[in-house]
């Protein structure tokens, strides 16, 4: 464990701030309920949900006990078709693999679909830097880089946002005002982003699954910047985490039967892609290479540990949108790519050095909520308890850690419980009449906002 | 390979992932892969367009020699050229690639033949091989999909373990392009076609 260091702003101070910005409540709100609402729809218009959920949960599971095997076998595939395979030990090796070639195969405009892993490795920056213009093409991510903000959530980047705040950026971009009408904004987008696609000499985009049997990669999507990506610029760059794999086409469709129901309460997202290889020789058009980046940041570490159920994610989204405190604070109060329950077991895991992310785990009120909708069955609340758990371990006093352990066992046992009863029957109105209770250190923080019976 | 900078030897990043032991080699058995089932049942070509036009597409079914004639009809419908990929037996104004890809987003209709589609969920399936190419069914603000009545499965699932040598690309298309990115508010038509229309033959 790394010794403890300042916070800049805790976690807490955070989260006030993002209560009082009311504009960006009531959106989030919004949302998530219409997600969450649109999800328990698309999810009963299937007859046998639960055992798909099982089968996906078993498949994950399976997955990471051989991904070797997997990855080995897939990368073979895809490299006998002309596809190229970098592997990233982190966010360093991944960015720079990637700015090689860019800069090998030239072009200023890089057409970017969405892509979580290179919010985690800050590609755009490190792409800027070397003088690329960087464009990204999803329209809630277009947004958020005209903002100069990262997304607030893993599907719905600009969720935070309301139409009269995008018309702002957008007019802002055009010179010009772009009404503050959906359809409007919308259609602006596609044509200032149009452009983008044809000139583009590299395409960027994420990956959903990469297939072991047949070494496809399948990226899902439902406004066509993926599918533009990834077939009109010369070269198309793929990122993925490494986790992020299925052994055959049969686990690929139990997987997509559960994706967009979880995420945008779709049966399918409209265009899921499945790219094997580069264009042929006998095709009329398609990038003439295809490069794929695996990145490890940091996941390896957590393989068979007890946290390794964190990397069954599918990044729907669902344990965000039903999260009572993602719900009030939304996603940028975490300060990290993966906000909401996954991001609050994830950020930790990737980032074991930064004492910001170590206090994530406490944004929970523990209610289970995400544990539930979890497409994947990941036991999200356990884990945040065990992260919790592993902490206050690493971090409490040699008298705090006895203290506590006094503490369990006075209340494991039938007849200390009982003893402890008692002392708090008499106990209690001694402490009511003490009109101040002492309001400093955890014990001030324990007393704020709970009230003796 | 590399291209001048960073990247870890695919050995060493894979040593790092566990034993290397095959799927099955832990438990002595794969994990299920059961095929989604639906509550309410569509199959065949009548169950596709009702899905197909649920998810804001238009549809309509023609005995396969009338195809010339039913595309030309959808076009003079629309203001500006048709594109469509060489070798698919319709007349066209701009045929891809020789247009570029400048003139292909000029047109206002593209048309494309599907391989096959699936009636649960209103899917049609595109292949970028055999001269097809990707840009026709995406560039243009409306596209046609050419779908053989005969090539209509069920579920995705039913394509997809059909499916033994993919081509370089296959797209599922399950609907118009949209976006629900500002407000959680439905748009139609993003950076894909935003009008579908799926002619069925035979």
């Amino acid at each position: 464990m790394s010794t403890p260091t300042a916070v800049p702003v805790p976690f807490a101070r955070r989260a006030d701030r993002a209560l009082a910005d009311d504009r960006m409540r009531a959106a989030v709100a919004r949302g998530t309920g219409i997600m969450v609402q649109r999800r328990h729809e698309a999810i009963a218009e299937l007859a046998n949900a639960d055992e798909l959920r099982d089968a996906a949960s078993a498949i994950r599971a399976a997955t990471l006990r051989c991904l070797p095997e997997l990855l080995a076998r897939w990368s073979d595939n895809l490299s006998a078709l002309g596809g190229h395979v970098h592997w990233a030990t982190d966010a360093e090796d991944a960015t720079a693999i990637v700015a090689g070639i860019v800069r090998r195969r030239g072009g200023k405009v890089i057409a970017k679909g969405k892509s979580m892993i290179s919010e985690e490795i800050h590609l755009n920056e490190v792409l800027q830097r070397a003088g690329a213009e960087v464009v990204e093409t999803d329209l809630g991510e277009f947004i958020q880089q005209l903002a100069g903000e990262p997304p607030s959530h893993i599907v719905a980047p600009a969720m935070h946002k309301d139409r009269f705040e995008v018309a702002d950026l957008l007019s802002a971009d055009r010179g010009a005002p772009v009404s503050p009408e959906i359809d409007d904004e919308a259609a602006y987008a596609r044509r200032r982003l149009r452009q983008a696609f044809l000139d583009a000499g590299v395409g960027i985009t994420g990956v959903n699954f990469a297939v072991a049997s047949t070494g496809s990669i399948c990226l899902v999507e439902n406004e066509g910047n993926g599918r533009m990506c990834s077939s009109l610029p010369p070269t198309h760059i793929a990122l993925m985490g490494l986790e992020r794999i299925v052994a055959d086409f049969a686990e690929l469709d139990v997987m997509l039967n559960l994706l967009a129901r979880s995420a945008t309460g779709q049966a399918l997202t409209v265009y899921t892609n499945i790219i094997t290889g580069p264009r042929r020789s006998n095709e009329i058009d398609g990038p003439e290479e295809l490069h794929v980046v695996v990145l490890d940041g940091g996941r390896s570490a957590a393989l068979g540990t007890r946290f390794s159920p964190a990397l069954h994610c599918i990044r729907c989204g669902a344990c965000l949108n039903v999260c009572p405190v993602y719900r009030q604070v939304g996603g940028h109060a975490y300060e990290s790519v993966y906000s909401g329950p996954i991001g609050a077991v994830l950020t930790p895991l990737l980032r074991p050095d930064d004492p910001a992310a170590r206090e994530l785990p406490e944004a929970s009120s523990l209610c289970g909520a995400c544990t539930e909708i979890c497409p994947v069955r990941i036991p999200l609340h356990d884990l945040l308890l065990h992260l919790r758990h592993r902490d206050a371990r690493a971090d409490a006093s040699r008298l705090r850690r006895a203290g506590f352990w006094l503490w369990s066992q006075a209340w494991s046992r039938r007849w200390t419980f009982r003893i402890m009863v008692l002392a708090a029957r008499a106990g209690l109105p001694l402490l009511r009449r003490m009109r101040h209770l002492p309001d400093v250190g955890w014990l001030g923080a324990w007393r704020r906002g709970r009230e003796l019976p | 390979m590399t291209d001048g900078g960073g990247g870890t030897p695919r050995g060493e990043f894979l040593a790092r992932l566990g034993s290397g032991a095959p799927r099955g080699a832990d438990t002595g058995e794969p994990p299920p892969t059961p095929a989604a089932r639906f509550t309410t049942s569509r199959s065949g070509p009548d169950g596709f367009m009702e899905s197909w036009t649920a998810l804001g597409g238009t549809a309509e079914r023609i005995p396969g020699e009338e195809l010339p004639e039913a595309v030309a009809a959808y076009a003079a419908r629309h203001d500006g050229p048709l594109l469509a990929a060489a070798g698919l037996g319709v007349g066209a104004d701009l045929l891809w690639p020789d247009c570029g890809s400048q003139a292909a987003t000029g047109a206002a209709v593209g048309v494309v033949r599907a391989v096959a589609a699936a009636a649960q969920t209103g899917t049609v399936f595109l292949r970028a091989d055999d001269n097809r190419g990707r840009a026709a069914g995406l560039l243009p603000p409306a596209c046609i999909f050419v779908i053989e009545a005969g090539t209509v499965v069920d579920t995705l699932g039913d394509y997809l373990r059909s499916v033994e040598d993919p081509p370089s690309q296959l797209v599922a298309v399950t609907g118009p392009s949209r976006s629900a990115d500002i407000e959680s508010t439905l748009v139609i038509g993003v950076h894909g076609p935003g009008e579908v229309h799926a002619i069925l033959t035979g």
